[in-house]
């Protein structure tokens, strides 16, 4: 116990002397947060600009016009020519346009059917293109009904009768765990997450390893009654503590004053913050343990951490990855993390659902025994480069 | 025999010796070699293969049937033959289904209640309900267009109906039921896959984050040993040591450039819309540019692994600044001015744009703000090669 004590204490202390740890963890922290807690402003997309080639310019398409900049997504960016507009969207500065043709409210007027022309960029699937296609489609189809509204009404249709001709099915969505299809809701809790993990990795791997490099390993050896096992372990107490106690804050803002979807509980969420942690930093202590020198531990671990963001399968499904790289979606705690996330905070489901998630991130925790032994042996023996 | 030598030729000499000195010692730093070609070449590879398809087919989704009429179960055919969704169960229950869904077998329910032959057979206005599970936007994405198209098309199909139950038929009916007609274009990405949007930025983003995390880690090993590279000027020009440096690193980027935007595309069968001439245009300016910018923001840099540590956490930030998702319009005014501090805001969306469109004249705009920043952070970082030769000059003394 006192050998523990003594290595926290030390690594307290180193904390003090070089600015690394706390900034690389709790600064690294603090910049992301601000950053993209900030990005996504109300999480919902206002005001997306949608060109109009207007080449009737009468009153029903200036109607028309008018309306589709009224909705609270939508604003209007009017072009003289298409030509013009197309090259705004190929630019990316307008998401979508359309294009009234000439003599469009006469051919209302006389049932012609005229035919709007509707370019949608879909490079874009969330925000741009999916957003600012329904938003037009809308408009289309409420034109559409207040049209057929004219002519129902000079039959002497009433107006409840009038809606069911219009619209005789309606949808009603539920959007389980994002009642407002917040941006924000889905991407900040699991980037935050990921940065965390990118963290943990980086700054774990720098502390085992620059023992390495500085040549202190064999005091800290000596402090753990030559056991490397011990030594790690101790050395890890204090990062455990703080990559923690990061987490908790983390998540405690984010479902707490910031109202993040959380159906089920706060401590299982907290419990699986805990066990990403350690999990994250057992393969740091892997990586340091194969690699005992600090430029190639560290490099590798940033190459593999850059990657969860993609294996962890919040933006494209784990199960509609190419087969053979399924498989290594395994390799990421973050994965795990994350299907545990849709159980609790989601679905609200509890144990039952979320016990499986929690054993395999507790599985990460026997790798490091794969490897303790030779980075017992680098530190005692110093023998590999110290660059 | 001495020879005569004139400034330029003296130049020359020093910026090929800065030049090739460069080039060697990134060769031989295993630390360098290994970002240039795990991050430089597989992971262009990796997220080409990754995001390959890029669209979730045929999602599973679960169906609660209350009412079992000739118009719900139309409804539930037709979603069923929707690209999007597949139905994969059929339920008794909302609970059922719920259920289902939170066991992840299912990612959507359709629930149409019991009334909803009923209504649509007395003219009242029906009801749909669905629920889409949100952990991805994918899958609200499918639900909600595989929905909303079928709704639309019952629509017309039931007015044409009721249309024609009146006496309407025909084109009188379809003048009633659509007076406005609208064709859609879904342009560059008509199955609105994940891998275009992605991609594209992807391979942009990958040579600036390499070259800066690269370029950093030599330049700080430098300086930790002691050896910076601003004392390899015989003269005091810091130009030919910025610009020799930056030469061995335009060779490497321009290959790791082509490499990553034309031939890991090509090879994917990723669309691109112009000529590959148009995209070495823009790549011998945005390589300019990141090398200029990695010098500048290096400069901070005192040890090898520190940067990593310190600053790995930028490229998400850098990642979501190119505005590939969420559109640059709705970015708060202060992270529209962090983005114009990174070239690839303007790199990976001029190679958006290029591979949309195909014409050099569309990213003018983009190219123009390459050539200043280039311009700003090659100053930058002379400068910064003058201050640290100054300190290190008076060390020495």
């Amino acid at each position: 116990m006192k050998r523990i004590i003594n290595i926290v204490q030390r690594e307290l202390h180193l904390w003090t002397k070089r600015p690394i740890y706390l900034v690389g963890s709790l600064g690294v922290m603090l910049a992301t947060a601000v950053f993209f807690l900030t990005f996504f402003g109300k999480g919902l997309p206002e005001d997306i600009p949608i060109g109009v080639v207007d080449r009737d310019n009468s009153s029903t398409s200036r109607n028309f016009v008018r309306q589709l900049d009224a909705t609270q997504l939508g604003r209007v960016v009017s072009f003289g020519s298409i030509a013009e507009a197309r090259r705004e969207m190929e630019t990316g500065r307008i998401s979508a346009y359309v294009v009234i043709p000439e003599r469009f409210d006469e051919e209302v007027q006389a049932f012609h059917c005229p035919k709007m022309g509707v370019y949608v960029n879909a490079m874009n699937p969330v925000i741009g293109g999916a957003l600012s296609y329904k938003d037009i489609l809308f408009m289309v189809n409420l034109t559409n009904g207040a049209v057929q509204r004219e002519v129902l009404r000079a039959k002497g249709v009433n107006e409840a009768e009038i809606m069911s001709r219009i619209q005789p099915i309606a949808i009603d969505a539920h959007n389980i765990g994002n009642a407002p299809t917040s941006y924000a809701y889905y991407l900040c809790n699991m980037i935050l997450t990921g940065v965390l993990a990118m963290s943990i990795m980086l700054v774990v791997s720098y502390a085992l390893a620059s023992e390495l490099k500085y040549g202190t390993s064999r005091e800290l050896l000596a402090l753990g009654g030559d056991s490397a096992s011990l030594a790690v372990f101790a050395k890890l107490i204090p990062y455990t503590v703080l990559f923690t106690v990061l987490g908790t804050i983390l998540q405690l803002v984010l479902f707490g004053p910031l109202h993040y979807p959380l159906k089920g509980s706060i401590w299982a969420m907290l419990l699986a913050m805990l066990l990403l942690v350690l999990a994250y930093e057992a393969i740091a202590v892997f990586v340091v343990s194969m690699v005992p020198t600090l430029r190639l531990s560290v490099c590798i671990s940033a190459l593999y951490s850059v990657l969860g963001f993609s294996f962890a399968g919040f933006t494209l499904p784990i199960s509609s990855l190419p087969e053979a790289l399924q498989g290594l979606s395994w390799l990421y705690p973050l994965r795990f993390y994350y299907q545990f996330h849709v159980q609790e905070a989601i679905f609200g489901t509890g144990f039952a659902a979320w016990w499986t998630s929690a054993v395999a991130l507790l599985v990460f925790l026997l790798i490091p025994l794969v490897g303790i032994r030779r980075l017992g042996g680098a530190y005692v023996n110093q023998n590999y480069p110290r660059n | 025999m001495a020879e005569k030598i004139t400034y330029l030729g003296q130049w020359i000499r020093d910026t090929f010796k800065i030049f090739a000195d460069e080039l060697g010692m990134v060769v031989h730093d295993n630390g360098v070699m290994l970002i240039f070609c795990f991050a430089g070449l597989v992971y262009p590879l990796l997220y080409n293969w990754v995001y390959g398809y890029g669209v979730v087919d045929e999602m599973p989704v679960a169906v609660v049937d209350n009412s079992q009429g000739s118009y719900s179960r139309r409804y539930i055919r037709e979603v069923d033959a929707a690209r999007e969704v597949a139905i994969a169960y059929d339920c008794v229950s909302l609970a059922e289904a719920r259920e289902l869904m939170e066991q992840q077998k299912v990612h959507g329910i359709i629930y149409i209640p019991s009334d909803f032959d009923e209504k649509l057979n007395l003219m009242e206005q029906a009801t749909v309900s669905t629920y889409a599970d949100m952990s991805t936007f994918l899958y609200y994405k499918d639900l909600t267009v595989a929905t909303n198209k079928v709704m639309l098309d019952e629509v017309h199909k039931i007015q044409a109906e009721r249309y024609a139950a009146a006496g309407y038929t025909g084109q009188d009916a379809t003048q009633l039921i659509e007076p406005v007609q609208y064709d859609e274009y879904l342009q560059y990405n008509p199955a609105i896959s994940f891998t275009m949007f992605f991609v594209y930025m992807a391979m942009m983003m990958i040579l600036q984050q390499v070259m800066f995390y690269g370029s950093s880690t030599l330049a700080g090993t430098l300086r930790e040993e002691g050896r910076s590279f601003t004392q390899q000027a015989t003269g005091g020009g810091m130009g030919r040591i910025v610009l020799g440096r930056g030469f061995a690193y335009y060779l490497i980027f321009i290959v790791l450039g082509v490499y990553g935007t034309l031939l890991v595309p090509t090879l994917f069968h990723l669309p691109l819309h112009c000529d590959w001439t148009a995209v070495l245009v823009l790549l011998l300016f945005y390589v300019a540019d990141i090398i200029f910018f990695s010098f500048t923001w290096s400069s901070a840099i005192t040890k090898r692994e520190t940067v990593l540590v310190l600053l790995l956490f930028v490229t998400p930030i850098a990642v979501f600044l190119t505005g590939f998702t969420w559109p640059e319009s709705q970015f708060p005014y202060l992270w529209k001015v962090l983005s114009y501090v990174f070239p690839s805001t303007f790199g990976c969306r001029a190679y958006m744009t290029l591979c949309m469109s195909g014409s050099l004249e569309a990213i003018a705009p983009e190219i123009r703000a390459l050539t200043i920043q280039t311009g700003i952070y090659f100053l930058l970082a002379s400068l910064a090669a003058r201050v640290e030769n100054r300190i290190h000059l008076a060390l020495v003394k």
